[in-house]
């Protein structure tokens, strides 16, 4: 009788694993949203010394990084196919998702004490706010990189591919924050969007 | 209206977009995904029927 559970067990367990491709595009839409909700908070902290501003940030941020996304996808696929790399539109997404998301994990990291700053410094705030989100998003370049190593293809193509990512999301979040400025109480470099940074 | 109005406008309603296609997708995966959890189960069980049928064949046929 127990041997015929166990039996049971795994012939149904087996049959269960047999069906990855919508478990993982469902996987990577929860991991998307549990990214952008966690740039939500960011922004609310980050713009909570106006109270407008702040609720505006709510939708800023989570928009800023999914656009950039969106408008970096095309080059990456492209570069992708020129590259003859083996993989599937979502595991390159799942790679790229997961990257943004321990990005937004230091993100998350640091609203509260941005929070804090907002509240009680005019000129730190704005500057601790910068630097969360250059760090968050270096530890989203590198756990891209590191991401993408993993895939079995040629090293070279890889790092290519990466290169491409990093430079393609890195234009698109740059010009996508002018477009949402203001999202700090305060004028930053990004303001003004590429113009504003190459005539600095 | 200027342009940056206009792109404002743009990547607000392309957000807007990409958070409900998300949100109708998602719902959407979940249906299937419980389709194709209970078509595997099923698929499952008749393979285990037939196994189990096999079996009893085999063991009649012995003399």
């Amino acid at each position: 009788m127990l041997n015929a559970t166990h039996s049971f067990d795994e012939t149904t367990n087996a049959a269960i694993e047999r069906i990855p491709s919508t478990r993982d595009a469902r996987l990577l839409l929860q991991r998307a949203g549990f990214t952008l909700a966690m740039a939500a908070v960011w922004g609310f902290a980050a713009g909570c010394a106006r109270p407008t501003l702040a609720l505006l940030d709510v939708y800023k941020v989570p928009m800023v990084l999914s656009l950039s996304l969106l408008v970096a996808l095309p080059a990456v696929l492209v570069a992708r196919h020129l590259l003859d790399i083996t993989l599937s539109t979502v595991a390159l997404l799942i790679v790229i998702v997961s990257a943004l998301e321990l990005g937004a994990l230091v993100l998350i990291a640091f609203a509260p004490l941005i929070a804090v700053y907002a509240y009680t410094s005019q000129w730190v705030a704005p500057v601790l706010a910068q630097w969360s989100a250059g760090l968050a998003l270096l530890v989203g370049l590198v756990s891209l990189f590191n991401g993408l190593m993993k895939v079995r293809a040629p090293k070279g193509a890889l790092v290519v591919l990466s290169a491409v990512t990093a430079v393609a999301f890195c234009l698109a979040i740059v010009q996508l924050i002018s477009l949402a400025t203001p999202i700090l109480p305060v004028h930053t470099a990004f303001g003004a969007g590429i113009d504003g940074m190459l005539h600095r | 209206m200027t342009s940056l109005v206009l792109a404002k406008t743009l990547a607000a309603a392309s957000f807007s977009a990409l958070v409900s296609a998300g949100g109708v997708l998602y719902r959407r995966l979940g249906a299937r995904a419980r389709t194709e959890e209970a078509e595997a189960l099923l698929e499952a069980a008749f393979a285990r029927l037939e196994r189990t049928e096999s079996k009893g064949r085999d063991q009649e046929s012995i003399p």
